[in-house]
């Protein structure tokens, strides 16, 4: 159910991808042969399934009764009273099934693999989060789960490697390059090269060879659709405001795509700011990053001179991927959203802002863009309203946070819980 | 006097066994040898060699390539390096050189298309932009610079989308096969049902047949013989290179081998 907004200025621009899968002029097929005949039949699927009344109904009841949609707009009082400017609302995807807007668009894909006969599934994951949604549907529709992850990844998300081996997908940790979210893309491409026949690559963010990017737009506009009738319950109004972060992208085309058309709504896209401002010390795309093919698609990517591919930090694995969705380069070209970013410090500090305010545990992708809230609040009049998404919650990063955040005791116990499992 | 291309395609005619097209990363196992092992393969018989200009993330490459990328991205090889080589090795060797890689390194390369032709470059491979799907000048650009491209197709690749990829494909000089759903990489057998596959291409393409992926032993390229032009062997060679003792001299002899 979709609200119309009254007074919104419309524009004819929607940003759709073209018959080629470019948004202007990124995205794109960039596919190896072997390739081209899934991504063709995909495409034909997924054009097919958008106008067949048993899927749209399959679609909706999935998303009510397992993913638990619609997730609430939760007001941010104390917060922003102690900000003293806009009000801060929260999209809390983090009370979506298996803890993130990830299940949205693998809810979707699940759906178009049962629908193309796919009995095998692959997935890449930097945070595990799409991971874990990708091997929770796998295991609900009888599917063959593989999740590839890179190596660093499935050490610092460790808790989510264990909650994806439980729910019986095999996790791939990939050693390559520098055991990231882009070399988990890699492998699992590979993987879909080989085993082409038989298997869907359900890709975990709106990036990759066309039609990828669009198919996951499509499965996240709910979150923004949302946001639209809940502001408007509670505000009467648009958000004068969205945030979010983007690692490839996902929540913040979900949150966004209802509202590029509505100029008055601000947009802000936050990256990974890492640790510093040097090529390798963040994932920030759109600070020194250059337009180049790769993965499938043509976007702004973090490379050398020569166009190899840069490492990138971020404390957040979710964000950690020298490319950006495809989309979000247009918009930025475009101006239509403004793309900022925060640091790894900055980051941690929002968590425990959020937590000792509100009780709401965020994860570290999510809390780039309560940074960037928490910064542009105080400057806004009171009658100015921010929607946050909160793209996941926060407990898949215990150890990444005991590390940084916890008393000693945490660490202790850690350490003794160690020695206990020796003796097992 | 045609181009060394047109001259070694000429010997298809009179050669029932397939001629042979092998693969160096320039760089590995450093420019120099890389280098030297191409004047190598020319001299022990292969008819066209392609020169991989190392990427970071070579979605198409298995194991071996993709080390060997590595490896040689580490050493500092750059693309500027690879279009020198190629220049001093088309003054020096009588066979066709054809440069591959993939699209990320032709795109942030200063006029590469104008740089390679003008190097010596008799052809490009870039296995991650197809003809008729994209919005880049790059199959324009090759056209104006005579420098033909490559077409792919594999064995999903349908009869109706050889027929597309033909019709983009008029200048090539051959086809390239893809042997299996697969990325590059060594194998012992090569698919059964090759004849049938390769017997599509062949209706659908006026071109010689260039089968690659898996193919690393002569026994490979004697069944072949009928169904394929030309054999194409990469990793093997670079597995190769990778174990020798006496790289120069083994490839010698691995060369002479598979061109029988």
């Amino acid at each position: 159910m979709t609200v119309q907004s009254k007074n919104s200025r419309e524009s004819s621009e929607n940003y759709s991808a073209d018959e080629f899968g470019y948004y202007g002029e990124y995205g794109g097929r960039y596919a190896p042969e072997v390739l081209i005949p899934a991504l063709e039949e995909l495409e034909n699927v997924f054009i097919e399934a958008k106008s067949d009344a048993s899927f749209l109904s399959d679609l909706e009841s999935a998303q009510k009764n397992y993913i638990g949609r619609p997730t609430p707009l939760t007001f941010l009082e104390n917060l922003s009273s102690k900000l003293g400017g806009a009000k801060i609302y929260l999209k809390n995807e983090g009370l979506a099934h298996t803890g993130a807007h990830k299940i949205n668009h693998c809810v979707g894909q699940i759906l178009l693999a049962k629908r193309m006969g796919k009995k095998r599934i692959i997935a890449e994951t930097g945070a595990g989060q799409h991971g874990l949604a990708t091997a929770s549907v796998c295991a609900r529709f009888g599917m063959d789960c593989h999740v590839y992850m890179g190596a660093r990844d499935a050490d610092r998300q460790r808790p989510n490697v264990f909650w994806m081996e439980t729910l019986g997908a095999q996790v791939i940790p990939v050693e390559h390059g520098g055991k990231r979210l882009k070399d988990a893309v890699n492998a699992a491409i590979k993987d879909w090269i080989t085993n082409v026949r038989d298997s869907h690559y359900l890709l975990g963010s709106c990036l990759g060879p066309h039609p990828f990017p669009e198919i996951n737009r499509y499965f996240q506009e709910v979150v923004g659709r949302e946001i639209r009738q809940q502001t408007q319950t509670h505000e009467g109004k648009s958000p004068d405001y969205i945030i979010a972060c983007v690692g490839g992208g996902s929540n913040a085309i979900g949150a966004f795509s209802e509202f590029l058309a509505e100029e008055s709504v601000g947009l802000i896209g936050v990256e990974a700011g890492g640790e510093g401002e040097e090529l390798g010390s963040h994932a920030a795309r759109f600070q020194g990053g250059r337009i180049g093919v790769v993965e499938g698609y043509k976007s702004y990517w973090l490379q050398n001179s020569d166009g190899q591919i840069a490492d990138t930090s971020s404390i957040s694995a979710g964000l950690d991927y020298a490319g950006i969705g495809p989309l979000h380069a247009l918009l930025h070209d475009k101006k239509r959203v403004r793309y900022t970013s925060a640091t790894d410090i900055e980051v941690l500090e929002a968590v425990k802002t959020l937590a000792q305010t509100e009780g709401i545990l965020s994860a570290l992708e999510s809390a780039h863009a309560l940074v960037e809230a928490i910064k542009l609040a105080p400057t806004l009049d009171k009658s100015k309203v921010i929607v946050v998404n909160l793209s996941g919650r926060g407990e898949k990063d215990l150890f990444i946070l005991g590390r940084h955040l916890s008393s000693d005791s945490f660490r202790e116990f850690v350490a003794r819980y160690a020695d206990e499992l020796k003796e097992l | 006097m045609g181009t060394k291309l047109e001259k070694s395609l000429s010997k298809l005619s009179s050669s029932k066994r397939p001629l042979l097209m092998t693969h160096v990363v320039v760089g590995y196992p450093s420019l120099e040898e890389s280098i030297e092992l191409v004047q190598v393969m020319a001299d022990a018989g292969a008819a066209f060699v392609e020169l991989q200009i190392p990427f970071s993330d070579p979605i198409a490459d298995g194991p071996t390539i993709m080390g060997a990328c590595e490896e040689a991205i580490k050493r500092g090889t750059t693309p500027a390096d690879c279009m020198k080589a190629i220049e001093t090795l088309s003054s020096k060797v009588e066979i066709p050189l054809l440069f591959m890689s993939y699209y990320n390194m032709v795109l942030n390369f200063p006029n590469f298309v104008d740089s390679a032709k003008s190097a010596g470059c008799e052809g490009l491979i870039v296995p991650d932009i197809s003809p008729g799907e994209s919005k880049d000048s790059f199959f324009e650009e090759c056209k104006h610079h005579k420098l033909p491209v490559v077409p792919l197709v594999s064995p999903v690749t349908s009869e109706e989308r050889m027929g597309k990829i033909a019709s983009h494909s008029k200048l090539a000089p051959f086809v390239y096969c893809v042997s299996t759903t697969g990325t590059t990489g060594a194998r012992d057998k090569l698919p059964a049902e090759l004849p049938q596959y390769l017997e599509k291409v062949k209706s659908n393409f006026n071109l010689p047949r260039a089968l690659g992926f898996g193919i690393s032993e002569p026994k490979h390229i004697d069944s072949l013989e009928n169904h394929a032009e030309i054999a194409i062997v990469g990793s093997a060679v670079i597995d190769l290179i990778a174990k020798s003792k006496n790289p120069k001299k083994d490839l010698e002899a691995f060369i002479l081998s598979l061109v029988g």
